[in-house]
């Protein structure tokens, strides 16, 4: 049990990093997750820098503190599952503990693209609705940006707004351009560029074109989104079998016979090997999902 | 066994001198003399170097058809600037070299065939999964985009501008459509741009775009152009709409390899290895 003093030190030691820690904005939560001054800053980031990903992902955490939360999580877990586990499968879970942070971190910054496209078919009727009613580019950009905001947090409220007002303050097609070329989502870059159009033609005389191609955009985001969520039910099991398995060995090690073979050297390999797979598998059946429609 | 002996020396012998003898015609002939003679001012350096010796027996002797569907994967490889200036011979060369070397590391390793085979093919399979990978990921992500990209060219062409000026418009899009369009009008300089689409098109062994490239040219010749693009988004849209709810259905079976090597055989394997473990350990002690 000596051990769990140095684990309950390094707990110690981030919390209070984590505390004292000058932020720029305090806010005491993750509310602020997607902030027009966000959008802003994301596009003078370089896309593969930890900072970026931060941004992008809504976590309100500096590089280093996200640095210090992954060791700090690889080494807690690696000791507490030593207690139960000891051996290979315990560094084993320390290490898959390290990786899980960063991995997560790399999905959820894709996965704001992924959320665009999911509230892009509403936006679009929304934008092409109030382009027909009239209303000005900016103007409508701005109450549908709010309008979804009004739902939930959303990743395309930010870039809405600030393109409006980026358009009230300088060239719009420049700003229209800005939107296409910091977007995570192809389909707003091109919602984007479907607006250029518009903007250039003077407006009135394209209302017709815009809402044909917008209900045909529309429909192409929607047979995707319905498509993704389709595929996405293939991995419920990729999620259950390692439940299943760990309650199995829970059930197993209750044998006097099992729980020595689970410090024996071999099976220890055994099991170390197939959490890595399990967790590596995960992320590549993952990733098969998303690029398959 | 003795004959065998004098059968892989002449063997030996024969490539040896295949390979170092230089015979006349120099200049490659033939359908695969394009690749074979590299362009003005290039120098194969590093691998392609290394392995160029092979690259005269790889062009002779590998099916056309096989050397066709190693070229489309190159060429969405490329697209996503992976294994950039790699050309079908060269890459079939590495996968020999690497197959051979993968069969004697088994069978130094083995001393068994059939172990040293495995190695061979496992070689031999390697770097076509990792580049059929890529090019796989990038293909299905162009195909994703092609619909809005169509869109967007119907739209400008709507508002009254010409085809080729709305592909030069549309080609600035942030998407994998907009960056193989901005190449195509690269790789068009002083040509004519829907039949340099149509060979891009052609070499890339897509038939979404190959159909595409195909109407793009009969709209072209055409009077009224607005509505028969105009139609083209339509079709293309709804063929997109049709194939994504196939291509969802079919993801359960393209995972069944990955789930069956990454959980249910692990799964297996550490039942078996917990429960079995006691038991082998008794049977070695008596």
């Amino acid at each position: 049990m000596t051990i769990l003093i140095p684990v309950v030190g390094i707990l110690c030691t981030t919390l209070f990093l984590l505390l004292w820690n000058p932020k720029q904005i305090k806010t005491g939560r993750l509310a602020a997750l997607y902030t027009v001054d966000s959008a802003r800053s994301l596009s003078s980031l370089d896309p593969k820098s930890l900072e970026y990903k931060l941004l992008a992902s809504g976590l309100n955490l500096k590089p280093i503190t996200f640095r210090l939360l992954r060791i700090a999580s690889g080494v807690c877990g690696m000791v507490i599952a030593w207690l139960f586990l000891p051996g290979l499968p315990a560094i084993v879970i320390g290490g898959i503990l390290f990786y899980v942070p960063g991995a997560w971190l790399d999905d959820r910054v894709k996965s704001r693209g992924r959320n665009i496209d999911q509230l892009l078919p509403i936006a679009i009727g929304r934008t092409a609705a109030g382009l027909l009613a009239g209303g000005s580019v900016p103007d409508v950009l701005q109450q549908v940006g709010e309008s979804l905001e009004l739902e939930k947090t959303n990743p395309l409220t930010p870039e809405f707004v600030l393109t409006a007002s980026e358009m009230r303050i300088k060239d719009r097609l420049e700003a229209l351009r800005s939107l296409a070329s910091r977007s995570p989502s192809v389909s707003l870059s091109n919602l984007a560029q479907l607006l250029e159009g518009y903007t250039e033609s003077g407006g009135r005389a394209y209302t017709g074109i815009l809402m044909d191609i917008s209900s045909r955009v529309q429909q192409i985001l929607i047979a995707r989104n319905r498509a993704q969520a389709k595929a996405g039910d293939s991995l419920v099991s990729a999620k259950v079998l390692p439940v299943v398995l760990i309650f199995i060995l829970i059930y197993l090690s209750q044998d006097p016979m099992v729980r020595s073979s689970l410090i024996a050297l071999p099976v220890q390999i055994v099991i170390g090997v197939t959490m890595a797979a399990m967790v590596g598998g995960y992320f590549i059946i993952r990733s098969m999902i998303m690029e398959a429609v | 066994m003795t004959a065998l002996i004098y059968l892989t020396g002449i063997a030996v012998f024969a490539l040896v001198i295949y390979l170092t003898l230089e015979l006349a015609p120099a200049a490659p002939t033939g359908r695969l003399s394009e690749i074979l003679t590299p362009a003005d001012g290039v120098v194969l350096t590093g691998w392609r170097k290394s392995l160029s010796p092979l690259d005269k027996p790889v062009s002779k002797w590998t099916p056309v058809g096989f050397l066709r569907k190693t070229h489309a994967d190159l060429y969405w490889a490329h697209i996503g600037e992976r294994w950039n200036d790699w050309n079908e011979v060269q890459f079939t060369s590495l996968r020999v070299a690497l197959a051979v070397a993968g069969f004697g590391l088994g069978m130094v390793a083995t001393a068994e065939p059939v172990f040293a085979l495995v190695g061979g093919l496992v070689g031999f399979q390697y770097p076509a999964m990792s580049m059929g990978g890529v090019a796989r990921r990038y293909r299905r992500q162009f195909i994703a985009q092609l619909p809005e990209y169509v869109q967007l060219v119907s739209a400008q062409m709507s508002a009254n501008v010409s085809m080729e000026e709305a592909l030069r418009r549309t080609s600035q899009a942030q998407s994998l459509v907009g960056k193989w369009m901005r190449w195509v009008l690269q790789m068009a300089q002083g040509r004519d741009l829907i039949e340099q689409m149509q060979r891009e098109a052609q070499e890339s062994h897509l038939p979404e775009l190959i159909g595409m490239s195909v109407q793009l040219e009969f709209i072209r010749r055409g009077t009224a152009q607005q509505e028969l693009m105009g139609q083209l988004a339509t079709s293309i849209a709804a063929d997109y709409i049709g194939s994504a709810e196939q291509r969802a259905e079919k993801v359960g079976a393209e995972l069944v390899i990955p789930m069956v090597i990454f959980y249910f055989l692990p799964f297996l394997v550490t039942l078996l290895a917990v429960i079995g473990w006691p038991i082998f350990q008794n049977l070695g002690a008596m």
